[in-house]
């Protein structure tokens, strides 16, 4: 049986080593989804992960997270996304990530306000905002593919869907998303 | 310069509760299933006991459609299930957030962190009490039909101030069903049935051992309702809206009388003007559904069923195309074991010859990923079914359904 998160929180403070096997036997596949979805290689991935471990009992304490499985998910997709620059740097691609990265900038359009510096800090407040205007599938399914990054083949299914259904939808989300961020969209398609 | 790579980064720092909702969609491939399981525990199990819920909000069981009100949002839950295929009848007789439940749970110390976690107090956080009817298209549905009362753990978002029902299965805990002494939510009254139902049965046999026992509401709602003549007579009521008022209950005791195991049902009787209880009849026309009486021999079956079955999955990555499982939890499915074991309710069952007495056969619920060698993954919740061999006494997988898939494996046994 699993631990509860907050005894695998407890673990982590009593300094168990134990933490560590709980925490993968709960979350390691749902970790390793996120970093495979990221970096596209098992070993890779399996590194993200790890990393992963480390970061958190480093964390905890002082940390003690309100929920863990967001709190490692994030600390896992931040590390993969890092692994994933050394990877580009060695000329190691490949990975949804291209894909989202590809469909994030055309939907920039250069000269337009959102490529003004953003505070980091400022773009996630933005980027809550307009979260919490969609509505919840519309959320989900922008998360799947940008937070997750999981491929439109897999969100279709997973939202029982057609594929072309995602891409339209997704279109629509990115171009609420600049309208959030100060862009009119229709401003420069023009 | 704000790039893509920039909003990339900072949605890795979003609220939690968008990531999570998010994470939950994987499940929705597989939730008519799972709402049909649902729907059957709140019949089976919440007509006798408080439904509590504790732990993270991993999975989201109920189907919910959440309002601006506790009592509608839980509501909403119920009736959630009329236009399923599985659903003939569901009619909701009432609700009330049972305030004197939410401050109860409020005060548990030992749930002080979970509680100071989820910053729940009496405006964010309400147990709703629900009394509803519920009928099954029995093709579709194991489950039973019947009167329910089922509490809900409500809790307000406070951002959106809508109501969700807070729930995690692998903490879900169900008080009360066997343990007198260990269920605080008892009242008063209950207690005094209790000793009233003892009492009686060791006055009326000899060496009794009790082995378990439960108020069961739903049977106590079925004798009023067939006996409206007796009821009325004798002035038997029991509603907990909007106010708690019994004056009727019965309990079902399974016990050991004579070497015998036996289990009966009493109607049990409050004098309002003493306050004391007694038993007005032992309806002895009863089949045994539980029995504890093995549970000295076979103190860990149930755990050795549970190591076997997730040997079964680890056995799956034999297969070639598997590179490997990752298993990430299982638990004894005694619902769903308890149903299957029901007299008569499973042919098979008899044929193999599958006893709750001689813990012979548990259902293992199991969640795990596979991941191919080709690089895919799924997530599979499964059901094992477990059964043992009296000869040898090891555990071997009768069968293993993929939920998700609605498909299933068969292992080891040949089914013929």
């Amino acid at each position: 049986m699993t631990l509860e998160d907050r005894q695998i929180i407890e673990l982590y403070w009593a300094r168990s080593e134990n933490a560590i096997g709980e925490t993968d036997r709960k979350y390691g596949g749902y970790l390793s989804t996120i970093a495979y979805n990221i970096l596209y290689n098992r070993e890779d991935a399996s590194e993200a992960v790890n990393d992963t471990y480390l970061r958190a009992w480093d964390s905890m304490p002082p940390e003690r997270p309100n929920v863990l499985s967001a709190f490692l998910a994030k600390i896992t997709r931040r590390i993969s996304l890092n692994i994933r620059r050394s990877n580009i740097a060695e000329k190691r691609g490949g990975g949804e990530v291209d894909l989202v990265l590809d469909e994030l900038a055309d939907s920039i359009p250069s000269g337009s306000s959102v490529e003004e510096e953003i505070d980091a800090k400022a773009l996630t407040e933005a980027l809550n905002k307009f979260l919490s205007k969609l509505k919840e599938s519309d959320r989900d399914m922008f998360l799947r593919r940008y937070w997750y990054m999981d491929s439109i083949k897999d969100i279709a299914e997973m939202f029982g869907c057609g594929e072309s259904k995602v891409k339209t939808t997704l279109y629509r989300l990115r171009k609420k998303l600049l309208i959030e961020l100060g862009v009119d969209y229709n401003d420069y398609r023009h | 310069m704000t790039t893509a790579i920039n909003i990339l980064n900072a949605l890795g720092d979003i609220k939690d509760e968008y990531i999570l909702h998010a994470m939950n969609i994987n499940r929705k491939r597989v939730v008519n299933i799972r709402r049909v399981l649902i729907a059957a525990v709140i019949v089976v199990v919440a007509t006798v006991c408080a439904l509590t819920v504790t732990s993270d909000s991993f999975h989201d069981l109920f189907y919910q459609s959440p309002t601006n009100d506790a009592v509608e949002s839980a509501l909403n839950i119920i009736e959630n299930q009329i236009d399923k295929d599985y659903a003939i009848t569901v009619e909701v007789y009432g609700g009330m957030v049972d305030e004197e439940e939410t401050e109860r749970i409020l005060s548990i110390e030992s749930w002080g962190e979970i509680i100071e976690e989820r910053g729940w107090s009496t405006d964010t956080f309400a147990i709703v009490y629900m009394e509803y009817y519920v009928e099954y298209n029995h093709d579709l549905s194991p489950y039973d039909d019947g009167y329910t009362a089922a509490w809900f753990w409500m809790e307000k978002v406070e951002s959106s101030g809508e109501w969700l029902y807070y729930d995690s299965r692998n903490g879900i805990e169900f008080r009360g069903i066997f343990e007198p002494n260990g269920h605080s939510r008892w009242t008063k009254d209950d207690v005094a049935a209790y000793n009233a139902a003892t009492t009686y049965l060791e006055e009326n046999f000899s060496d009794v051992e009790i082995f378990g026992y439960k108020f069961d509401y739903s049977k106590a709602l079925e004798v009023i309702r067939d006996y409206p003549e007796l009821a009325e007579e004798r002035d038997w009521h029991l509603t907990q809206i909007p106010s708690y008022d019994y004056t009727f209950y019965v309990v079902y005791v399974e016990y050991c009388a004579d070497y015998e195991n036996s289990a009966v049902w009493l109607w049990m009787e409050k004098d309002e003007d003493t306050g004391e209880w007694a038993c007005y009849k032992a309806d002895t026309d009863v089949e045994l559904e539980y029995v504890y009486v093995t549970r000295e021999a076979q103190p860990d079956q149930d755990e050795r069923a549970q190591a076997a079955a997730l040997e079964a999955i680890e056995a799956l990555a034999e297969d070639e195309s598997i590179e490997s499982v990752c298993i990430y939890g299982s638990k004894v499915d005694s619902d769903q074991t308890r149903l299957v074991l029901i007299d008569g309710s499973n042919p098979l069952a008899e044929e193999r010859g599958w006893s709750r007495a001689d813990k012979t056969f548990y259902i293992i619920y199991a969640e795990y990923q596979i991941i191919y060698s080709d690089g895919g993954a799924d997530d599979v919740i499964a059901s094992l079914w477990m059964e043992r061999d009296t000869e040898t006494n090891e555990w071997s997988c009768y069968s293993m359904t993929d939920i998700t898939a609605t498909k299933s494996r068969f292992l080891y046994k040949d089914t013929d």
